[in-house]
């Protein structure tokens, strides 16, 4: 008994340890057509566009989903860093990375044509591959129309008690966040900060679809959201609850007319210094900003597409056009850290009654 | 010489001297006994010979080979020294058979071990219970197979630590002479720490009465009981009594009669001391010419009995003094006996 | 043995060595390994250092004693709960005679299979406005909105110490019924002599008996506590943790969260140093080898109901309640989610849990017993600082291995360029290696804790014995230590595969290309707060943990010594 259980151990780590370099893949082994990509995507969003992309160039794509820790897993890997391109889903991480200095620059005619000039990298560093707005949810039968129009108005007292958010330290808001400062300056932005703190109906919670659920549910009659997500309830056919919830909002676009424009964030991408399959890396970008790639970012995740002429998904084109807010994303990206410290001093996430 | 051979050990806790120097032999078939109180260093001294404490200074040899040298850095773990060790609490494995306890330390056994354990087995009336687990015996069942045990390896050194302290009384003499027919028979040298007096005078060659981490007596039971080496040692084995006096030409004058100094100059301040079995009482016929003391109490152990006197002291108070003599001898307290003593069994230290 | 002494020199020079020798292979296999495990702490200290400019100045304005008080109140809170739930239904299911027992005795420690973010998800699901509780309330009295009646905010502070409990306490249950067990009946059975009914012994003796177990049952519960980000953030709660996270990724400062993760650790270590102070000289070996059929309470009408329902109300919440609706999510969405690579996510998962759990007893083992053996107070504090790396929030432990790995990497392959001019490239970083590392470094406290406690029961004449006889310090363990720890070998390896099976920031960072395990798989989905779609692969994971629990279960309840004891495991 005594001498199985030791042996027993042993046998089991050593064939565990057997399998496992089995599996393990073959670090350094360079096949002529791959390409090696850290993702922030996660994997069910990203992999279809992807596997169009191999099925086209037979280039494979090993991937990994990464988000806390990417940048720290390139520079320790320093010149060995065995991944070639980078995927992001906010300006912040693209911003971060190029401060840090891993990418490196990419001139691709193709990427160049494809890609405003306002939507990259001046020296190519790093490339956006779809915007994303971030706007008002309002309940159609609580919210007159007109009556909320701007990124201030949301600090207005009217809407004491009225607005929902998901948490000030996400990314998303942060970034939002960092545009108010961008334009107003940390002062305004802390007096607009504290304005819509106390306008929160509950403590900043949960996703952006459960924004849009508190106002069906008439837990509050705003909310701050991505446009993709309204696209993604109104289309979920698996739970046609969140189709409610949909229909219990208006999206609005925010500061138009004569305001500075929508707020806008970017999914993008970069290619890394010292990479083994930069020319690979940058075709796939290449891909990643053509009709076929964008069509698919419109259609299945409602996001809009940067290449102009590829036309939004018929849902996002029901909401109407609107104007973006000019302002470079990278301009924003600085005063991200600002941000994040604002909603501490404000004690933001503590909610309305802190 | 064959055997244990301890020379110089000491050995400290956090800078604490608890074994002063210590040098002794046990030879093969020899039984010696570490006699002391509690935290006198016996129990240290033997984990310290048998390896189960590091060295600090001093040699530990068996069988003529330096198992430990602390001059030379040499120490050698006990799993290589061939010894046995046998724990208080018996440390018997909780796991294993009792066959499987025993044959623990024999390895890849030979015919003659195998042989030998069945017949110990025997020996020891245990045959029926070789396929038990240890919970399942009585203490003296346990003691035994924690013995055979550590003498299955056929060591050349045997440590006892308080062999019998787990058993009751009764059962401690038959087990005592079992044991002590095993290791006669094993003829290995046997070092057992224990404080109990009677059980060292039965079962050892030699006695090494431990204090304060010293040894203050190495001799034989016979020795060390009626040839103390100090008060301490006379003390140890037993209720003593004991007086103060002075020595004066030669003799110690006191209340129970005047005795030889044994060499100690005059004027020097003594104690004297008496072992109750050294008193002879009977009853006093009134006579002026020896002196009676009343008696206190007297009470019967059956085979002798103990008798309380005062006895006057120097000074006007009163002495209480024990007395044990053979037999039924229950005088009424309050009634007076006279006493005599016999010599032999009066010790004069130096008073300390 | 007398036949091989030679000459007594040639007999001499031989043991020089050997004896040496001996002493030094555990004690500096000991400290080799301690020193290998603590690198990622090292690094993250060695981080610290960097300036972090003005965050410590922000954060002491702002949020600093927000975060020590919330993290505070979080642990005081779990620690609590888990050590009432812990330790009473152990004391319940080892001690008492009640309806259900048996099933109990191995059901108590499911949840320890349900990731805390998982059950938080389910929870707030059921209680939230469209939960199934409102809706049953809103039915129940003719409410018509929210604005009808006051209901608690489901996420909280008070959410997610009830969260955490929920899916902690079998760390302390595990110990404490495996100390109950072991514990010689006779010397609860003089408390009762002595006056003390049930209750009063149970506080009087059982329990203070059973406290080094409980103590690292509790340990590793609030260790995992402090370490968690999924749950306070989904119960939007602002810990240290998070606090950690938010200095890092929004303030791009990753001095300042390495100094912050510092800190943590300091106040983990100088807790555990309170308690071993609190209970210095007390010792906690088995003092008798006699034991016998534990005598358990019947228990009848309604204390037996009582006890029922306190073992039931743990388990439904913490187990049956998030097993269920993962499963109807599971039926419902597994087309969307089944993926081809699903077998190879499981696969994965499980293959590395389980050489993960080797290692880790394997280590935490030798570590254990090199402290025994040498008995020193320097190396015990140098395994013990080894193992804190489990207080330390996952991807900070993460980045506190991927930079130590890098430099190994590149120095090796700037080693090999040069002398043989052929590059090694990343031979650790994002290979399945780092990632076995990773898990070693991180819960090496499982294994170390749980092998540290079961040594320390065992007293030491048992090593003197053994070693007597000839057997070696190895042998020894093999033959001795081993059988008699033979339950919490196996304990320590299933704490360590679930944690495993369940471990998300490290595997995400330091995993190779194209290599998914169901907690990653079930990551992409819950980092967007997808129940739904998470299901398949959460209920994976709590399936794969079921089987090793009901296992250990059985194992732990046979292994008491001595046993004669057959309804205690569920075979019997």
């Amino acid at each position: 008994m005594t001498k199985s259980l030791f042996q027993k151990t042993g046998t089991l780590a050593a064939f565990g340890i057997l399998a496992l370099s089995g599996l393990a893949p073959l670090s350094g082994a360079v096949a002529a057509e791959e390409v090696n990509l850290y993702s922030y995507r996660q994997p069910f969003l990203i992999d279809p566009v992807l596997e169009r992309f191999t099925a086209k160039t037979g280039i494979k794509v090993n991937s990994v989903y990464v988000k806390k820790g990417m940048l720290e897993k390139i520079k320790a890997a320093g010149a060995n860093n065995p991944a070639d391109a980078v995927l992001t889903v906010d300006v912040g991480r693209l911003d971060e990375l190029r401060a840090a200095d891993v990418f490196d620059p990419v001139q691709s005619d193709i990427l160049n044509a494809n890609i405003p000039a306002h939507l990259r990298h001046p020296d190519g560093l790093w490339f956006a591959l779809t915007t994303r707005a971030r706007v008002a949810l309002v309940s159609k039968d609580r919210v007159k129309p007109g009556e909320l129009t701007s990124i201030a108005d949301l600090a207005d007292p009217k809407f004491k008690g009225r607005i929902c958010v998901r948490s000030g330290k996400h990314g998303y808001n942060i970034a939002l966040i960092a545009s108010v400062i961008a334009h107003d300056g940390e002062a305004a932005a802390e007096k607009w900060l504290r304005g819509l703190k106390a306008n929160l109906a509950r403590k900043p919670q949960g996703n952006d679809r459960a924004q849009a659920k508190a106002i069906y549910e008439g837990i509050c009659d705003v909310a701050i959201s991505n446009t993709y997500y309204m696209g993604l309830m109104m289309t979920n056919d698996k739970k046609p609850e969140q189709k409610q919830w949909a229909a219990a909002v208006r999206l609005t676009y925010l500061d138009q007319d004569n305001g500075r424009g929508q707020h806008v964030n970017v999914s993008g991408a970069g290619v890394l210094k010292g990479a083994k399959h930069r020319a690979q890396a940058i075709k796939l970008l290449e891909f990643l900003s053509s009709d076929e790639a964008q069509r698919i970012y419109a259609e299945h995740n409602h996001e809009y597409p940067v290449k102009p002429g590829v036309p939004f998904s018929k849902l996002v084109q029901s909401w109407g056009s609107f104007k973006i807010d000019t302002l470079s994303v990278q301009e924003i990206a600085k005063y991200r850290p600002a941000a994040s410290m604002l909603v501490d001093k404000v004690r933001f996430n503590d909610g309305p009654n802190s | 010489m064959s055997g244990l051979t301890v020379r110089n050990l000491s050995h400290q806790f956090d800078g604490i001297p608890v074994v002063r120097d210590v040098s002794f032999a046990a030879g093969a078939g020899e039984v010696v006994c570490l006699l002391g109180p509690s935290g006198c260093g016996k129990t240290t001294l033997l984990r310290v010979a048998a390896g189960l404490e590091k060295l600090q200074q001093g040699q530990v040899l068996i069988d003529d080979t330096v198992v430990a040298d602390a001059a030379r850095g040499l120490y050698l773990p006990p799993e290589k020294r061939g010894i046995g060790l046998m724990f208080q609490d018996y440390a018997l494995f909780p796991h294993l058979t009792v066959r499987e306890n025993i044959q623990f330390g024999v390895g890849a056994a030979t015919a003659e071990r195998r042989g030998w354990i069945e017949r110990a087995l025997e020996m020891m009336d245990l045959t029926s219970y070789a396929g038990s687990f240890p919970h399942t015996l009585s203490g003296g069942q346990q003691q035994r197979v924690a013995l055979l045990r550590a003498l299955a390896p056929n060591p050349r050194a045997l440590f006892l630590d308080e062999p019998f302290s787990g058993l009751d009384v009764t059962r401690r003499a038959q087990v005592r002479q079992q044991t002590l027919d095993v290791l006669k028979n094993a003829g290995v040298a046997t070092l057992m720490v224990t404080h109990d007096p009677e059980e060292a005078m039965f079962m050892a060659d030699r006695i090494l009465v431990m204090n304060m981490g010293r040894v203050v007596q190495d001799g034989t039971p016979v020795e060390t009981y009626f040839e103390p080496a100090d008060a301490f040692v006379a003390g140890f084995f037993g209720p003593i009594n004991r007086m103060a006096g002075q020595v004066a030409g030669g003799r110690v004058k006191t209340s129970l009669g005047t005795f030889t100094a044994g060499g100690l100059s005059d004027g020097t301040r003594v104690d004297v001391l008496i072992r109750p079995e050294g008193l002879r009482l009977a009853p006093s016929e009134g006579g002026p010419e020896t002196p009676a003391f009343e008696v206190i109490s007297a009470r019967p152990l059956g085979a002798a009995s103990v008798v309380s006197l005062a006895v006057p002291h120097t000074n006007g108070t009163r002495l209480s003094v024990e007395a044990r003599v053979p037999g039924v001898f229950l005088p009424e307290p309050g009634s007076r006996v006279v006493v005599t003593v016999n010599e032999g069994d009066v010790h004069v230290f130096e008073a300390s | 043995m007398p036949t091989n002494v030679a000459t007594p020199e040639r007999d001499l020079s031989w043991h020089d060595g050997a004896g040496r020798a001996r002493i030094d292979v555990w004690t500096l296999g000991t400290i080799a390994l301690a020193a290998v495990i603590m690198v990622p702490l090292v690094s993250v200290v060695v981080m610290a250092l960097s300036p972090s400019e003005r965050i410590w100045s922000h954060l002491v304005d702002t949020v600093l004693w927000q975060y020590v008080r919330v993290t505070l109140t979080l642990m005081i809170g779990v620690g609590i709960g888990v050590t009432v739930i812990g330790a009473g239904t152990a004391w319940l299911v080892t001690m008492c005679r009640f309806p259900g027992r048996r099933i109990f005795n191995w059901a108590m420690l499911l949840p320890l299979a349900v990731p805390a973010y998982v059950l938080a998800f389910v929870v707030t699901d059921q209680l939230e406005y469209a939960g199934s509780v409102q809706t049953a309330l809103r039915a129940l009295f003719g409410w018509q909105s929210r604005q009808d009646y006051w209901f608690p905010e489901v996420r909280s502070l008070g959410s997610a110490i009830v969260v955490m409990t929920l899916v902690l306490y079998p760390y302390v249950y595990l110990l404490a019924r495996a100390a109950f067990l072991e514990q010689s009946v006779c010397v609860i059975e003089v408390s009762l002599t002595l006056g003390r009914g049930p209750w009063r012994s149970f506080f009087h003796v059982a329990l203070p008996l059973a406290r080094p177990a409980i103590v690292v049952g509790v340990t590793l519960a609030l260790m995992e506590t402090v370490n968690d980000f999924g749950t306070v953030d989904f119960f939007a709660v602002n810990t240290f943790t998070a606090g950690i996270y938010d200095v890092w990724l929004n303030m791009n400062s990753r001095a300042g969260a390495a100094q912050l993760a510092t800190v943590l650790l300091l106040f983990v270590l100088a807790l555990i140093g309170a308690e071993r102070w609190g209970r210095r000289g007390q010792r906690f070996h088995h003092t008798t080898t006699k034991y016998r059929d534990l005598p358990r309470y019947q228990l009848r009408g309604g204390r037996a109901a009582l006890a029922f329902l306190a073992c039931l109300l743990p388990l439904a919440l913490g187990f049956i309640l998030p097993a269920t609706v993962l499963a109807g999510y599971a039926l419902d969405f597994y087309e969307e989610t089944l993926s081809r690579d699903f077998a190879v996510h499981a696969l994965n998962s499980l293959t590395l849990s389980t050489v993960s759990a080797a290692i880790a007893v394997a280590a935490g083992v030798f570590m254990a017993y090199g402290v025994r053996l040498s008995g020193g107070s320097m190396i015990r504090s140098v395994t013990r600082l080894a193992s804190v790396g489990y207080a330390i929030p996952g991807a900070v432990l993460a980045i506190g291995i991927v930079f130590p790995l890098g430099l190994f990497d590149n120095a090796v392959d700037g080693l090999s360029r040069t002398l043989f001019g052929v590059p090694t490239g990343l031979l650790l970083s994002g290979t399945i290696a780092g990632l076995v590392y990773g898990y070693l470094a991180r819960f090496l406290a499982l294994s170390y804790g749980t092998m540290e406690s079961s040594l320390g029961k065992i007293t030491p004449s048992m090593d003197g014995a053994a070693r007597t006889l000839g057997h070696t310090p190895g042998g020894t363990l093999r033959r001795v230590h081993f059988p008699l720890m033979r339950g919490s070998l196996l304990t320590a390896a299933l704490l360590v595969f679930v944690d495993c099976m369940k471990e998300l920031p490290l595997t995400l960072i330091l995993r190779p290309f194209n290599y998914d395990t169901l907690a990653t798989f079930v990551y992409q989905y819950a980092s967007d707060e997808l129940l739904e779609e998470s299901a398949l692969g959460a209920l994976s994971i709590v399936g794969a943990g079921i089987l090793p629990v009901i296992m250990l279960s059985v194992t732990v309840a046979r292994s008491r010594p001595g046993r004669v004891d057959n309804d205690a495991g569920i075979a019997a």
